[in-house]
């Protein structure tokens, strides 16, 4: 596997762990 | 992989910043949308509003409307062959007879309004200043102008 596949692959789960991390924390601001 | 985590960490924290500031974006909008309507709640704010709308309905009628010929213009004028400008919806007696004291007693004047002449008569309108945009007037007369019940009745509803 190239290192650029290896790479975004990466990138998009930290940008989903982001997204999940920031939907929690507005979530439960919003109680 | 441990390597090129190591090498390119600041690239998967970008994304995760990212992540989080489109998770804000997209979420935080809803968070206030939900607020807004929290504080909506009548009840909120005690008897306060109450008493200050029971107090505009309680506050005399403006001098543009003229209360004594209320009941007795309509009858006079659609016995003398005015319209009754009443079947217009969203025009009550006291409309009827502010327009009537303006001059207009007939459909097709109010169909023929221009914008101009629906800037001149709304200034003169008082508390219902507005209402001629709102409900329409201009088509509705035109549609009672032309004795269309069938349409009126379609577009604006029975009555």
């Amino acid at each position: 596997m190239p290192i650029w596949m290896e790479l975004s692959i990466l990138a998009l789960i930290a940008y989903g762990i982001g997204l999940a991390l920031g939907w929690a924390v507005i979530s439960r601001g919003g109680k | 992989m441990i390597e090129l985590v190591a090498e390119f960490w600041w690239v998967l924290i970008a994304a995760l910043l990212i992540g989080v500031v489109v998770a804000w974006l997209l979420f935080a909008n809803r968070r206030t949308r939900v607020e807004a309507l929290r504080t909506g709640d009548v009840l909120d704010e005690g008897a306060a509003p109450a008493q200050r709308n029971q107090a505009l309905i309680d506050r005399p009628a403006p001098p543009t409307a003229p209360a004594a010929p209320v009941p007795a213009a309509p009858a006079q004028l659609t016995a003398t062959g005015g319209d009754d400008l009443s079947r217009i919806k969203g025009v009550g007696p006291k409309l009827v007879a502010l327009l009537h004291s303006l001059g207009v007693t007939r459909f097709d004047q109010i169909a023929g309004w221009t914008d101009a002449d629906i800037a001149r008569i709304d200034a003169q309108l008082g508390n219902f200043s507005g209402r001629i945009e709102r409900d329409s007037w201009v088509e509705q007369a035109g549609y009672l102008a032309r004795g269309d019940s069938a349409g009126f009745e379609s577009r604006f509803g029975k009555g």
